[in-house]
């Protein structure tokens, strides 16, 4: 007998998914603001690939900023100082980003909260050196300027692939071997390391991917801005934010990050526009709301609620 | 040169022991509840603030604002106690829950500061006559022995307090077995509940007196502070208060030692160097016996 409940869900998914795919191609050439939904695509991107490192496998990297910076940086200087074109200087971000992630790599046999801080104290670190790297090369704390590469379609387009292969990674990934390695990591890591997983490899190589995507996301942010500085590339927000909007939805699931990403990233939008001070504080009651109330998120509490969703949402 | 590094070495011990005082704060909070308060730089600046306010309306000068500060602090303490940790406590994994839960509230009293105070920097003026003192060769700022005055007596009430009152026993009883203290008829709520008013009237006295050496405050002053007391806790031995008291030490001397042989911008990353370093080689800090979470 053919499912037809199970069925219609998975059209109804194709359909939203095709729908917003073409929309979502569409905006450059619609009405509407291209650099709001630029930003919403931003979000999705850093709130899933947070994911994939605390989601899947429980590590807090609270200086997750360190690579979005890092990435803006290398791509303003690979294409303002060394004269490469702008997709070549993103693509060696995402390089750097990795290349990061492998030296900070000795940090992740820390567990727990002392993670949490080394990560965020590497972040802080970097950020310095950056400020004080002489100003021919970084530009000193006015930053850099790349108006001259300004093409907000191109990078546009940019951020939509990158987002598409993203949200496709986190699929792959919690439907394969090593995403399931990871979840067992998370859950017991003693269990894991005596049912044979390569604990320190697989972990590795979620860090490594969940370094390179901010990276290169923070390459194609920096071009479509057209400007940076230390202060903006390594703002304590952009790790606020992938946090919040990725708890906000559901840490652990695919579509989670997703809807928490749109959700809260209109929300702040409205609040933002409206009440600048009092958007700090909307994010900080959330924040402890959710830890305390809701941890699982959206999505997590409605996959709770009715566990045959869990097929199409997680 | 060497009077330089004599200059820095003490000027490193008596900034140290805000720095200790911090520490201390963070770490008795820590080892009773493990919870791990990343509002606590943002609590120290609203103790500056404050100060501010009260020798703007009441005319006092600024240590005189801590006797009304102290109390209000500690109360504080008790209200968000039970606010947030007793849920905290319940949760999968309590450290990195208050974790967030307190990065909240740190985002939440810093918009509050922005609307109190507005963005501004605010500066106090040095309430005293005599600017600095003389030892030897040495020029002391007057602001700095006083703070490292107070931090001294503070230290030694608490140690007093910590080893000689019941309650005193019993937070350290708890620091050491939480289970264990259930059995013996404590309440660990109560205990609790003290322990994290103290944390907070001890982050109060470090936000008044941190005044007296750097006057000037801003909003986002916080998370620097709540960073050096990550730092200086990690150092000394997370939830060990003396071990703080030591790691706040050893901060102070490195940054104001390192601060002489490298540009004063780049100084911090020693702090950052240090911590990498300390949880590389020795996690569990200087004090520090149960190795948490590694």
């Amino acid at each position: 007998m053919i499912d037809y409940v199970a069925k219609g869900r998975m059209l109804i998914i194709w359909v939203v998914l095709v729908a917003a795919i073409v929309y979502l191609g569409a905006v450059p050439f619609l009405p509407v603001s291209s650099a709001f939904i630029f930003y919403m695509m931003f979000w999705i991107t850093m709130a899933s690939s947070f994911n994939i490192i605390y989601g899947f496998t429980g590590y807090l990297p609270f200086g997750y900023v360190a690579f979005y910076g890092l990435g803006t940086y290398v791509t303003a200087v690979f294409w303002s100082r060394l004269g490469f074109p702008i997709p070549a200087a993103i693509l060696i971000a995402g390089g750097a980003g990795v290349l990061l992630s492998l030296i900070f790599a000795p940090t992740l046999r820390l567990r727990g909260i002392y993670f949490a801080i080394v990560n965020f104290s590497c972040a802080m670190a970097l950020r310095i050196l950056i400020a004080n790297l002489p100003e021919k090369w970084a530009g000193g704390s006015f930053g850099i300027t790349l108006s001259a590469a300004y093409k907000p379609r191109f990078s546009y387009y940019c951020m939509f692939i990158l987002m598409i292969v993203t949200i496709f990674i986190v699929w792959k990934l919690s439907i394969s071997r090593l995403g399931i390695a990871l979840r067992c990591i998370r859950d017991d890591y003693e269990a894991a390391e005596a049912m044979g997983i390569d604990v320190s490899m697989c972990r590795l190589k979620a860090w490594m991917l969940a370094a390179l995507i901010p990276s290169i996301a923070g390459g194609i942010e920096a071009w479509h801005t057209a400007i940076i500085d230390p202060d903006t590339s390594f703002s304590m927000m952009i790790t606020t934010k992938s946090i919040v909007y990725a708890m906000f939805g559901g840490l652990g699931t695919i579509t989670g990050p997703i809807v928490g990403a749109v959700f809260m990233y209109i929300l702040d939008d409205l609040i933002w526009a409206r009440f600048p001070i009092l958007n700090l504080m909307v994010l900080g009651i959330f924040i402890v709301a959710l830890v305390l109330f809701f941890p699982r998120g959206i999505v997590g509490s409605i996959t709770r609620w009715k566990p045959t969703l869990r097929a199409v949402l997680a | 040169m060497k009077n330089l590094i004599l200059q820095a070495i003490i000027s490193g011990i008596l900034l140290g022991l805000i720095y200790g005082l911090i520490g201390m704060g963070m770490n008795i909070i820590y080892g009773v509840m493990r919870v791990v308060n990343f509002a606590h730089g943002e609590f120290m600046i609203i103790g500056s603030y404050m100060a501010f306010s009260m020798t703007r309306v009441f005319g006092i000068n600024v240590l005189e604002s801590l006797i009304i500060i102290l109390p209000i602090f500690f109360l504080f303490g008790l209200f968000i106690y039970y606010l947030t940790v007793p849920r905290l406590l319940r949760s999968e994994d309590p450290e990195i829950a208050s974790f967030l839960t307190f990065f909240g509230v740190s985002l939440i009293i810093t918009s509050v500061i922005l609307l109190f105070w507005g963005a501004d920097p605010r500066s106090i003026p040095f309430p005293f006559k005599r600017v600095s003192f003389t030892l030897g060769s040495q020029f002391i700022p007057m602001g700095r022995i006083l703070s490292g005055g107070f931090c001294v007596a503070t230290i030694v009430l608490l140690s007093i307090f910590l080893f000689k009152t019941y309650t005193g026993q019993a937070i350290r009883a708890i620091i050491q077995n939480r289970e264990a203290v259930s059995i013996l008829g404590i309440d660990p709520h109560k205990i609790s509940s003290i322990a994290f008013g103290i944390g907070l009237f001890l982050v109060g006295m470090a936000g008044v007196l941190v005044i007296l050496s750097f006057p000037a405050i801003t909003p986002v002053m916080g998370q620097s502070y709540t960073l050096i007391a990550f730092i200086v806790i990690v150092l000394g031995g997370l939830g060990s208060p003396i071990g703080a008291l030591l790691g706040g030490l050893l901060f102070g001397l490195a940054e104001n030692v390192g601060a002489i042989f490298m540009p004063t911008a780049l100084a911090p990353v020693i702090a950052f160097v240090l911590l990498i370093v300390m949880i590389l080689i020795r996690p569990q800090g200087i004090m520090g016996k149960a190795i948490v979470g590694i």
